[in-house]
């Protein structure tokens, strides 16, 4: 065989490897992530979230945000939440954090994330990622009402 | 930028934010080359312990919450499987240079698009990428461009006719704006964040 092709091969098969050590490097942490994922879809329901909000629009948004941050699991779920909270009056704002944090926060992913991309990275990104889901929120508003 | 150190292809060249290790700190998953670390053991062994106190106090309560954790390992296995063969074949076909090109600390406005597009394109749970993402850190990728990634994972593309079903098309295409506004935002203070942090 050629020595180009046995140093191609000989590449692959170290990537390879490499890459599987990776995955399983992660596996205790993405065991526990999925453990609690199980727990937090069981004993948290979509009622309970619901019932959270107060209609005052300051604190909804803030509680919009620590929901959706601590919330895990499909979009699709903070879209049907969402669009059940505007029917029953709770504001734009605090529904747009809510499904902003769902996806851009990780609370329950923290330990994963803080495992595999470092402590401080996971920290700034969380921290960073509520109060632009507080940002977002307001200016969406904002700029629909200027659209409007 | 937050090379861990080059791989294949000669190592990533220094950034701004340049550090002897990931700026993000303490990451050892991807391409970092470190083992499995006591305290993710702790984790799992707590979850687990967590699990048998709950099946004595609240059993049909916790067999629902390990049947939606079984539910869920299913769905995101192939995803493991195929984030483990992006991994693969990004060391094997993508030199520390190119990296450092598109993802690094002089990809500039390229490193910004590139993240953008990655993450809108990405699907499945964000756990399931953190490796991927740690293997391009140790080989070049700014955190920044991380953060900048994992933002745009909220632009679901194929969840939209869901989505314009409970909202309409005017506060879509708002919000979808603002959130890649919002992403090289928390690209930059992510930066700033790790370069100015006291722990660093």
């Amino acid at each position: 065989m050629a020595p180009g092709r046995d140093s191609r091969r000989d590449r692959f098969v170290a990537a390879t490897r490499k890459a599987v050590r990776s995955l399983w490097n992660a596996l205790p942490i993405l065991a526990s992530v999925v453990l609690l994922v199980g727990l937090l879809r069981t004993y948290v329901s979509p009622a309970m979230l619901r019932s959270v909000f107060g209609g005052r629009s300051a604190l909804d948004v803030i509680l919009g945000t620590g929901i959706g941050g601590v919330s895990t699991g499909n979009a699709i779920t903070s879209y049907v939440i969402g669009g059940e909270l505007l029917d029953r009056g709770v504001s734009l704002l605090a529904v747009t954090a809510f499904v902003v944090s769902w996806v851009t926060i990780g609370v329950v992913q923290f330990p994963a994330e803080a495992s595999v991309l470092g402590r401080r990275f996971a920290i700034a990104r969380n921290v960073t990622g509520a109060v632009l889901a507080v940002l977002v929120s307001v200016v969406t508003v904002l700029v629909l009402g200027v659209l409007a | 930028m937050s090379a861990a150190g080059g791989s294949a292809g000669g190592p990533p060249k220094p950034g701004p934010n340049s550090g002897p290790k990931p700026a993000g700190g303490g990451g050892r998953g991807g391409g970092s080359g470190g083992g499995q670390s006591r305290t993710d053991y702790y984790l799992l062994g707590a979850t687990v312990l967590l699990y048998a106190l709950l099946f004595v106090v609240d059993p049909g309560n916790a067999s629902a919450a390990l049947g939606s954790a079984r539910s869920l390992a299913v769905t995101i296995a192939p995803i493991l499987l195929l984030v483990t063969g992006f991994v693969a074949l990004v060391n094997y076909a993508v030199t520390a240079d190119a990296i450092a090109r598109y993802l690094g600390g002089e990809s500039g406005a390229t490193g910004y698009l590139v993240a953008i597009v990655g993450g809108v394109l990405s699907h499945g749970p964000v756990y399931a990428w953190y490796t991927l993402l740690a293997d391009l850190r140790a080989r070049g990728m700014r955190d920044g461009l991380i953060a900048v990634f994992l933002y745009n994972r909220a632009i679901k593309l194929p969840l939209l006719p869901l989505f314009l079903y409970y909202f309409d098309l005017d506060y879509a295409a708002v919000l979808l704006g603002t959130t890649v506004v919002a992403s090289v935002v928390q690209g930059v203070a992510v930066e700033w964040l790790l370069s100015w942090w006291p722990w660093r």
